[in-house]
């Protein structure tokens, strides 16, 4: 590949520059990332199609121009291959997660996904929960559930019916499990909380239906479980990430 | 005359050449073209979860990126040129230490560094001061530091030990380059800044900057991406028992992935059953060795001096942070 020229190099800060904004107005960002970095996303990507546009439109009163010419005249390789003048050749791999983005759009991480991910919590963390009044119905995070679950195998919410929303992912003792992940920052470092569904009547929801279940603990021999009382399918949320 | 007919020819050239905007957008297009038909053949769980996991931390870099990039073309264009080689001690073995220090205020990534690096010796700063400079600045900055406090809620000495250890392994290079280094070989090898109005010079660095560390920053995630999708968690786990396995794995992990420094923390953090000080030496090694800095450096210094100086930084910060760990976590 041929290094970039400069007004290839301003153009590409501006399409990215507009693709990051574009992701952070539209709220797509938090596909990806916390919620939280929206602002910093837009502040980013103005800045980089301000620049772009300015050395687009300032580019023939540049000194540098001259001095490239100079350079390039005999194809000193080595000297375009570090860029020295704004372009270098590794710039085009910029245009992967620009294409990525734009022809893929990649979906929020999924069921494949949580095999492959660590999963919270690790271990009963030695919190004791206090115990929820019985009768009611509580709706917590999967995050909460699991550590529930780990703290003396869920008997904080032993008399009570709880409502989690997850998608579906393959279950360790059940038929399925609804699962979530939590993120600090991004998609890389998100770590998994997984709810295992126990006696499920009807065709198991097909992986990554979203559903809100309502349901009851089930103390069972490899864990506990939760026995639905009802369900709905609802449209994957828009902050598909738990904090 | 005939300059200036080539001049214009090659400028007619350039807006049809290989590296042209036209070009740009004739890969944007054909690679639409490629993603319409491939469109229902790519939704694979496995590439997609890829394609999640590179999308995520490329753009979660995007703003870090950006900022680094800012103040680094604020002061090519702002801080005159001799500025650091005044306010640097002339003696080396002070020149370190204060050069370590210098890279503390700095932000920047280790993409940033390099070029800065090459900058200041030419400038007449001490090529161990430079050096490390060009070590510290990137792990031990205000940015990085801010990000590996978020990376690890309620666990502040990480971030702490991270500082200290950087410092150590910087200094500890820096002084054995004073008294062992061979003086000719961290020369850059071609070397020439943007020139024209501040405004030219902010704009020409800032573009700079951006292609090069964001074209490596990329590279990192696709990789890191990569392993995310490709390593089974287990694998990962098992090499994450006992004390010398773990360290070694995230030493020579840090120099494979080669996460830009200003988000390898949130990587690091999520290496959750890796004991503390193996994640610390992951932190440690990747901004000072990794495999696109040892290209970059090869490119800025020459190969010889990379083949030097990539085993020094990398035996001198495994130990520190190992040091440092085994102390602070």
């Amino acid at each position: 590949m041929a290094p970039l020229t400069q007004d290839a190099g301003a153009l590409l800060m501006v399409m990215l520059g507009g693709i990051v904004t574009r992701l952070a107005i539209t709220g797509a960002h938090r596909r990806y990332v916390k919620a939280g970095l929206g602002p910093y996303l837009v502040v980013a990507g103005v800045l980089l199609v301000v620049a772009g546009v300015l050395l687009l439109l300032r580019r023939p009163a540049t000194a540098d121009d001259n001095d490239d010419d100079d350079d390039d005249d005999h194809g000193h390789a080595a000297h375009d291959d570090d860029g020295h003048e704004g372009s270098p050749r590794v710039a085009w791999l910029l245009l992967a997660p620009l294409v990525v983005l734009v022809l893929v759009a990649p979906a929020p991480l999924g069921s494949f996904a949580v095999a492959n991910r660590t999963r919270q919590p690790a271990a009963s963390a030695g919190t004791a929960f206090p115990l929820l009044p019985a009768g009611t119905t509580v709706e917590m995070s999967i995050r909460e559930y699991a550590e529930r679950v780990a703290d003396r195998d869920g008997a904080s919410m032993r008399d009570v019916t709880v409502r989690l929303v997850g998608f579906v992912a393959p279950g360790r003792h059940g038929p399925f499990a609804l699962a979530r992940y939590q993120i600090a920052c991004c998609a890389g470092d998100a770590v998994a909380s997984v709810a295992d569904v126990a006696e499920w009547d009807g065709p198991v929801p097909s992986s990554d239906t979203w559903l809100a279940v309502e349901g009851v603990l089930e103390p069972g021999r490899a864990g506990a479980t939760l026995r639905p009382t009802s369900f709905t399918v609802i449209e994957p949320p828009s902050d598909p990430y738990e904090e | 005359m005939a300059t200036d007919q080539a001049a214009i020819v090659r400028r007619a050239a350039e807006r049809r050449g290989a590296g042209s905007p036209l070009a740009l957008v004739a890969v944007v297009v054909a690679a639409a073209i490629v993603g319409v038909a491939l469109r229902g053949r790519l939704d694979r769980p496995a590439l997609q979860t890829w394609a999640t996991l590179f999308v995520a931390v490329t753009v979660q870099a995007v703003p870090f990126l950006v900022l680094g990039v800012a103040v680094s073309a604020l002061i090519a264009a702002f801080v005159p040129s001799a500025f650091f080689a005044r306010i640097l001690p002339r003696h080396p073995a002070l020149a370190v230490p204060a050069a370590a220090c210098a890279g503390v205020i700095l932000p920047g990534c280790e993409c940033g560094s390099v070029p800065i690096a090459g900058r200041l010796i030419d400038r007449g700063v001490p090529a161990p001061a430079a050096l490390t400079f060009l070590l510290a600045a990137p792990a031990v900055n205000p940015v990085v530091t801010v990000a590996t406090v978020i990376a690890f809620p309620g666990r502040p000495e990480m971030a702490v030990a991270r500082v200290v250890a950087s410092l150590i392994a910087a200094i500890a290079v820096g002084w054995a380059w004073t008294r062992w280094g061979d003086a000719d070989l961290a020369i850059p090898t071609n070397h020439h800044e943007h020139r024209g109005s501040r405004l030219d010079v902010l704009l020409a660095t800032a573009r700079h900057d951006f292609l090069h560390a964001g074209g490596f920053l990329v590279v990192g995630a696709a990789a890191a991406a990569f392993l995310q999708t490709a390593v089974p968690r287990s694998v990962l786990d098992s090499l994450a028992g006992g004390w010398l396995v773990p360290i070694a794995c995230l030493a020579v992990l840090a120099v494979v992935m080669a996460v830009c420094s200003e988000a390898d923390a949130f990587v690091a953090a999520s290496l959750a059953g890796f004991p503390m000080t193996a994640r610390l030496v992951f932190l440690v090694v990747g901004p000072m060795v990794d495999v696109k800095l040892i290209a970059l450096q090869a490119g800025t210094f020459g190969r010889r001096f990379a083949l030097r100086f990539a085993p020094l930084t990398f035996a001198a910060a495994v130990m520190s942070a190992i040091a440092v760990g085994t102390w602070l976590l």
